[in-house]
């Protein structure tokens, strides 16, 4: 119970970072699927630009965005600054405002303390993100609205990007809860995080994916459990 | 006694990964932007020599494209800069005479043109289309229509390794595999582990074709027929490259269009065999052309091939050097390079006629001498190799490492961004220089310093030696971030202590109680 009360205090602080995603998200690629079931269609019947009797020599005139292109590129930048976001609004605000001891006080432990921030941090990439992208693939599978319908690659791309923004929140995390300056290791743990996004983003093989993002959450979530264990406040 | 929290067993290596990580591409960045200044602000570039009107004339002759004729003549053709779109040419025969002068167009002579590789996507490009990056995530589609509309898109699917056919006016097709045409997912057969593809539209028609290679197979799809012809079978050997000449609207130069005549459809694949296997058309012939063994120890062999109404051509080129080692990584690759650049080499082209059973005879060869690196480009290259040995004094022995491990490791591991830093690190391995042994015996030294009177284990104590022998400055920098404590003088044997432990390395004394003052409350704690 106790530990339900401290995810919904989490989740309640968060909110507007939450439905400000989560809108955006749905807003932006609402509108870019309808754009493009419009544009598709239209474009599919417009014959090609090939030359008869000539040689295609550029792949792009054979090539084209996923039907969830657009709206990726959103969630690719939305799903990073929400992780930055709750980062800073868990793990910072309460050093500014002081709020910390009033919180490690409670009749909890430390480590429930910091398993509702993350369960609730994890809950709000969920609904805010997870589910609008989930509900986007669905609406992109329908065969009465698109010719071509999305592939499920595309639905475990969008789940990819979510996860890296779970990195970006751990990351956060770990620079906040870290007591060197600025210029030395506090700033390492958003270092690596960079690092791993941009091998992840280069990556074709899920299965290789997989492995980085994990390996990466290990490093940077056991740095922050021990180091909001240890950290006196 | 404190129990030491568990995921401290996974906190501290992964601290230690995540900062090493860090400064070791922070300190090559630091090592690039080095180099970089070096060789901007202190490495001079070798002078241009004067040449004489007659050296001119013998480097002109040089740097020419060496063309035949359909009957075996050789031509030497030297054109202006640029070279690839000179606005004049000379046309030489091959004892330096000159034989016609002018713009290419109106150059009286037509050479033999060879078949050319024509790729719209290998096989890095279509597994870059499948990469995670939003910019980069595309499908590759391709459409089947007339000239006012699109009627289908076949998909290609990565993952079952065929096409998916839809129609733009709603509905499903079926499939294309390398069995052909299926109606069904169950009945499709994948094409095989894709390598390249490439594509025309036939002259009557707005629908690519396309040539697809797998590891195995060679196949044309037509998709607006629905057919898939298998063009060739290698069941034995992988293959490797593929080069077409007239096939289709593949391999056609602008400036032959329109010369068809005389040229006979050419398709040519390399096995991993060695071998070249032909597929030629007007009439329908396969040849498998096997070159001598021999011809491996030498330096070169770039062969081309082109079919006429006459016969069949393999032209070589190849320097009469031997080939180096199989891998760069080893010291015999060294002297190699080290005698190519500073010895004259003689350079050979060969032409040579492929008959029916694919045995080859020599129709006509030339040769000339490729000087040498002069005196100041080699001092050039030296002065470069010292500034890159000086910045690489701060790389780890790591890299050492890894660049001996390069000679078992696949070629697959080179891709991508990984690969690139595998790359960038084999680049600045320090090559057990006499520089780089000195810094880090000096930096170990320091560590020892600064860690014996701070260490708590042994063990870690050793462990933090070793890190820093391996890593390098890097190496250091990390056991500096992560162990830089306060000391104190031992009250009882008066040498430096860390205050992270209760008695004192040395003489183990513990550390001392603060003097109990007037006001204090609680005595004795």
């Amino acid at each position: 119970m106790r530990f339900l009360a401290l995810v919904r205090k989490e989740l309640r602080e968060c909110l507007p970072w939450l439905l400000l995603a989560g809108l955006l998200l749905l807003v932006a690629g609402a509108w870019m699927l309808r754009y493009e079931a419009e544009y598709v269609q239209e474009k599919l019947a417009q014959p090609p630009r090939l030359a008869p009797g000539s040689a295609v020599i550029h792949a792009y005139r054979l090539t084209r965005p996923h039907l969830l292109g657009g709206p990726a590129k959103w969630l690719c930048v939305l799903a990073p600054g929400l992780g930055l976001a709750l980062g800073i609004r868990h793990f910072w605000m309460p050093l500014y405002t002081r709020t910390w001891s009033f919180l490690l006080h409670r009749s909890v432990s430390r480590l429930t303390i910091l398993l509702a921030k993350c369960a609730a941090a994890v809950a709000a990439f969920v609904v805010s993100l997870g589910v609008v992208w989930t509900v986007l693939y669905w609406y992109a599978r329908r065969p009465d609205v698109f010719v071509i319908p999305a592939s499920a690659r595309e639905l475990v791309v969008g789940w990819i990007y979510i996860a890296l923004g779970l990195v970006v929140y751990l990351a956060t995390a770990l620079s906040a809860l870290s007591t060197a300056r600025w210029y030395t290791t506090r700033i390492f743990g958003l270092l690596l995080a960079g690092l791993a996004t941009i091998i992840v983003l280069s990556q074709w093989n899920l299965g290789r994916v997989a492995v980085l993002l994990v390996l990466t959450l290990l490093v940077l979530a056991s740095q922050t459990v021990a180091a909001f264990l240890d950290r006196e406040f | 006694m404190r129990m030491r929290n568990p995921i401290r067993y996974v906190a501290t290596p992964a601290r230690v990964f995540m900062t090493l990580v860090v400064l070791l591409i922070a300190v090559a960045i630091c090592q690039l932007f080095a180099l970089e200044s070096a060789q901007t602000f202190v490495v001079k570039a070798p002078a241009q020599e004067e040449l004489t009107e007659e050296q001119e004339r013998a480097e002109k002759l040089r740097l020419a494209a060496r063309e035949f004729l359909p009957d075996g003549t050789l031509h030497l053709v030297a054109g202006d800069e640029p070279r690839d779109l000179p606005a004049h040419e000379e046309v030489y025969d091959a004892n330096g005479t000159l034989l016609w002068a002018g713009p290419p167009k109106q150059r009286p002579y037509q050479y033999l043109p060879w078949a050319a590789e024509e790729t719209v996507l290998s096989e890095g490009g279509i597994k870059s289309l499948e990469e995670v990056s939003p910019g980069s995530f595309r499908t590759l589609d391709l459409p089947v229509a007339t000239a006012t509309q699109t009627r289908e898109i076949w998909r290609y699917c990565h993952r079952g390794d065929y096409f998916v056919g839809y129609a733009t006016a709603g509905g499903h097709i079926g499939y294309v595999g390398g069995g052909g045409f299926a109606a069904s997912q169950s009945q499709v057969r994948p094409f095989g582990p894709f390598r390249r593809f490439a594509a025309w539209c036939p002259t009557d028609s707005y629908s690519p074709t396309l040539v697809w290679q797998t590891r195995s197979r060679i196949y044309q799809i037509d998709f607006e027929q629905r057919q898939v012809e298998q063009l060739m079978v290698s069941p034995d050997s992988e293959l490797e490259c593929l080069y077409v000449h007239h096939w289709g609207a593949l391999g056609v130069e602008e400036t032959e269009a329109g010369t068809r005549e005389g040229y006979r459809p050419l398709l040519v694949c390399r096995s991993a065999d060695g071998k070249y296997h032909l597929l030629l058309k007007d009439p329908d012939q396969k040849l498998t052309v096997a070159l001598p063994q021999e011809w491996e120890q030498w330096l070169g062999n770039l062969h081309g091939f082109i079919a006429t109404a006459k016969g069949v051509f393999m032209r070589r080129f190849w320097v009469e050097y031997p080939a180096p080692p199989d891998h760069y990584a080893t010291r015999a690759y060294r002297l190699w390079l080290d005698g190519y650049i500073k010895e004259d080499r003689t350079r050979r082209v060969e032409l040579y006629r492929v008959n029916d059973r694919g045995d080859i005879d020599l129709v006509n060869s030339y040769s000339w001498q490729i000087p040498a690196r002069t005196l100041s480009s080699l001092a050039w290259g030296r002065q470069y190799e010292a500034m890159q040995r000086a910045t690489n004094v701060a790389s780890p022995v790591f890299y050492d490492f890894l660049w001996w491990l390069g000679t078992f490791r696949p070629a697959v591991v080179y891709r991508g961004v990984v690969g690139q830093l595998i790359r960038l690190a084999e680049g600045m391995r320090p090559g057990l220089s006499v520089g780089s042994l000195l810094l880090t015996a000096v930096l170990v030294g320091l560590t020892f310093l600064h860690a014996r009177p701070r260490r708590r284990s042994t063990r870690a104590f050793v462990f933090w030696l070793v890190f820093v022998g391996l890593f390098n400055l890097a190496g250091f920098l990390t056991y500096w971030a992560l162990n830089h404590t306060a000391t104190i003088k031992c009250s009882s044997c008066g040498k430096l202590r860390g205050l992270h432990q209760c008695d004192c390395v040395r003489c183990g004394v513990a550390l001392p109680r603060p003097e109990p003052g007037r006001c204090d409350l609680m005595l004795g704690v």
